[in-house]
């Protein structure tokens, strides 16, 4: 399975509730099969899906999931330490790790090498963090969102991308509409 | 030393979550608080710094609406981080890099909340994408309380450096930029975050050397 496929069998579960989504292929994939007021679209700035999806978590009690990819929490590796030392019980950080920059050409992350996300987020301070197959990345998740406590998942799946368009949705509309649904 | 900033609760208006604390506050739960009072007693915090001016700045900024700040420190803001955590009106959620502040201020504020970041002027060279493609592009209120460290009364050469860069790298981004040179110039501070609102923008208060000496 690869990040879409991962997506499509997250589709009904993360459909009604609040999601930041990581800059590129990741937005624009969720983008062309589930448009969603409630999607927050990276589109720019790689790396801060895990902190914006941290301060939103923190500021209203609704529960959130930042879909996040190993290439970016690479590259704003500092988040899992605030993650793990701000446990938000309403936040879901999910991690689609496939040892590749997806969005640029997936050429290879060190978290497809020698690197271990999940280490290093419990080595952070997080109390909650699972390592799941792709197959099994759903149910992890909805069990994460039911939960009361903070969880972080790292998904491993296989390296690759889908043709899907780019999102040419205005940011101020993609922010306002979100926040119509945090205020809901 | 003060231990009010522990137990002063009445305004929190965020739910502690149980599953631990949030940031330097506790959880009542998990009895959290007493780790973080033995961190802060660790570190030398315990010993009061805070000058009048770092107060009147805090007061400014939750007079404005200000209930969540992330920092990360630099030696002339050291008073203002300990009046931050001091104050149960905002929630101070300290963060290892800049850019990575200004993710969880653009979360904090999708959440309802007002978000503000404390930083130093040299990260200036941090942040420059996220002000363009997050703070800006999305139009999101981000007042900056910056140190501007390397102008006259700085001792460290190399700061100088990026003092060199920071005015124009803001003017270079189009960002409001207000410096605070004497102490009286902090009356401008409750206009300033307003505006800020009022614009959707990002907006830098350089507090420069002298500021800070005159106002200690």
């Amino acid at each position: 399975m690869i990040r879409n496929d991962v997506l499509q069998t997250l589709k009904p579960i993360i459909s009604e509730h609040l999601v930041v989504c990581n800059i590129g292929a990741p937005s624009q994939e969720l983008h062309a099969m589930d448009d969603q007021p409630s999607n927050f679209y990276m589109l720019g700035t790689m790396g801060l899906a895990s902190s914006i999806g941290l301060g939103l978590a923190a500021a209203q009690d609704k529960p959130v999931v930042a879909i996040d990819g190993d290439g970016s929490v690479l590259t704003n590796l500092g988040t899992l330490a605030t993650i793990g030392n701000n446990p938000q019980g309403n936040f879901t950080l999910l991690i689609i790790d496939n040892g590749s920059y997806g969005s640029t050409g997936d050429q290879p992350t060190y978290a497809g090498m020698k690197t271990d996300l999940a280490a290093v987020a419990r080595a952070c301070g997080a109390e909650n963090v699972q390592t799941v197959s792709a197959e099994d990345t759903a149910e992890a998740v909805k069990t994460a969102i039911a939960s009361d406590e903070m969880t972080i998942i790292v998904s491993k799946c296989e390296s690759g991308n889908v043709k899907v368009p780019v999102i040419r949705t205005n940011p101020i509309v993609i922010r306002e509409r979100f926040m119509e649904e945090v205020r809901r | 030393m003060r231990i009010a900033w522990a137990f002063s609760l009445d305004n929190w208006r965020h739910p502690l979550r149980h599953s631990g604390c949030t940031g330097v506050r506790f959880c009542v739960q998990s009895g959290e608080r007493w780790r973080v009072r033995a961190v802060r007693a660790k570190r030398g915090m315990g010993e009061e710094m805070a000058t009048d001016m770092d107060h009147q700045i805090v007061k400014d900024l939750t007079a404005a609406g200000i209930d969540y700040i992330t920092s990360v420190p630099c030696k002339q803001l050291a008073g203002v981080i300990e009046v931050l955590d001091e104050t149960p009106a905002i929630m101070h959620m300290p963060s290892n890099k800049e850019d990575e502040g200004m993710g969880l201020c653009a979360g904090a504020f999708m959440g309802g909340m007002k978000p503000a970041i404390v930083m130093q002027n040299t990260a200036l060279g941090v942040v420059v994408n996220t002000l363009a493609t997050l703070i800006q592009f999305y139009q999101i209120p981000l007042p900056m309380l910056i140190s501007y460290r390397g102008e006259v009364g700085e001792p460290v050469a190399c700061q100088v450096e990026m003092a060199l860069h920071t005015k124009a790298i803001l003017n270079q981004l189009h960002i409001p930029t207000y410096h605070f040179h004497k102490p009286e110039d902090v009356a401008e501070l409750p206009g300033i975050l307003k505006y800020a609102q009022m614009a959707s923008k990002p907006v830098a208060i350089l507090c420069d050397a002298s500021f800070w000496r005159a106002s200690a």
